[in-house]
């Protein structure tokens, strides 16, 4: 007698077949976005055994929100890349690298000063200290610039594919639109406009000031152009993915503006 | 941005998706009804409500256990916001998905001049209407299919 066993599940489940392209397109980068998640997941151990502050939270707050943030970047633009039809050009390798390399150089920045307890971003107290925040800020643009070369890479060999073409789309507006706010953000003397100067009153996890204006909140937004574009693609209909750039856009705009005007997203 | 305006923002948005609801069985185009009213700006309001719920449930008094307990929840203006859109959504997803039973079942469209407006104003009144109007109606729709 013979003993039948229901045959394997052989479902196709969508969620690995994304992980399975993304990681064919950039080992590299997928790796680094693993690595980054984990080390997201240290912080919020950290935070659990050193209770020192910095603005109000953790002191390892940040690195924490730093690591998940380009962990999503880099599987992010991975899963974009896979999107990209071979052969990829000179450029486009350049940029992975430029893109792998400054955003770990950033988050050991971060954590060097996270764990000296002091400011990373508007650090200038020494020559020193301002000569690294500028060499920071060059980091800073180096993720910018190499995503924003990607996505038009992307986009404009997108081959008829309108995920392609929301995938590239997508992370172009991102990276021009996140550029522009963050832009503005360095040049001045940080991200609040009014309200407590400190966190210890934001939103819970972001940190969103909730007693004056706060232009992380635009800069967060802008960002997400780079998921909320290519999911438009999901309807199946061009004109949504570019209804999509123009919603995050004008959100992008409204939000900035509204934090200039200092006021607070939800103020309580 | 006070929860007091986006509470009259989030007013607003729903009248406008009663009165496309209206239109779409009106005018007899399903994707207003289905889509747009039943679907998209259910969606909308569930955005919004998920964003509240995680930036405000863990600042607030209350819970859930007690009537007192959900009382003192809701004297907290973003939370009371939040129940409020939760009502906002759901009523209109109901709203939608009625005047969809009543179309598909082939029942005649008089009857949601007066079960729409009541599940506009009293939610589950207006689903309890909905249920009596297919059983005066049309007695086998009521039957429960696996």
């Amino acid at each position: 007698m013979t003993t039948t066993f229901p045959t394997p599940l052989n479902i196709e489940v969508p969620i690995v077949g994304l992980w399975r392209r993304s990681f064919a397109a950039s080992p590299l980068m997928m790796r680094s976005a693993f690595a980054m998640i984990g080390f997201f997941a240290m912080m919020l151990v950290l935070q659990e055994i050193d209770g020192r502050l910095l603005n109000g939270v953790n002191v390892w707050d940040k690195p924490g929100k730093f690591f998940l943030s380009l962990g999503v970047l880099l599987a992010t633009v991975s899963w974009a890349l896979s999107h990209l039809v071979p052969p990829r050009s000179r450029t486009v390798r350049w940029s992975i690298i430029v893109l792998v390399a400054s955003s770990w150089s950033e988050l050991v920045y971060i954590c060097i000063r996270a764990f000296r307890g002091e400011a990373s971003h508007f650090n200038v107290g020494t020559p020193l200290d301002a000569a690294l925040y500028s060499l920071m800020g060059i980091g800073s643009l180096g993720i910018a610039v190499s995503t924003l070369i990607i996505g038009v890479a992307i986009y404009r060999k997108h081959g008829g594919s309108l995920t392609a073409e929301a995938a590239g789309l997508g992370l172009a507006l991102g990276a021009g639109l996140a550029t522009l706010v963050a832009g503005y953000m360095s040049s001045g003397t940080g991200h609040w406009v009014g309200g407590d100067q400190t966190d210890a009153t934001g939103l819970p996890f972001f940190h969103w000031s909730t007693t004056g204006g706060d232009l992380r909140i635009s800069h967060f937004v802008a960002l997400h152009a780079m998921q909320l574009v290519p999911l438009a693609a999901l309807s199946g209909k061009r004109v949504m993915i570019y209804a999509m750039a123009a919603v995050v856009t004008m959100a992008t705009a409204a939000l900035f503006v509204q934090a200039m005007m200092g006021v607070p997203l939800f103020k309580v | 941005m006070t929860a007091a305006l986006v509470f009259s923002i989030a007013n607003t948005i729903a009248l406008i998706g009663w009165i496309v609801l209206a239109f779409g069985v009106l005018l007899k185009r399903p994707w207003w009804s289905d889509q747009l009213a039943g679907r998209f700006l259910p969606l909308g309001f569930a955005v919004l409500y998920a964003i509240l719920i995680v930036f405000f449930i863990g600042s607030a008094e209350g819970g859930f256990n007690t009537l007192t307990d959900v009382q003192t929840l809701f004297t907290f203006e973003w939370l009371a916001l939040a129940g409020w859109i939760h009502y906002l959504a759901f009523d209109l997803f109901i709203g939608a998905w009625i005047a969809r039973r009543m179309r598909e079942e082939a029942l005649p469209r008089w009857p949601l001049m007066i079960i729409l407006p009541l599940t506009f104003m009293f939610g589950p009144a207006g689903l309890l209407a909905f249920e009596l109007t297919r059983l005066a109606l049309k007695p086998t729709s009521i039957a429960i299919q696996e």
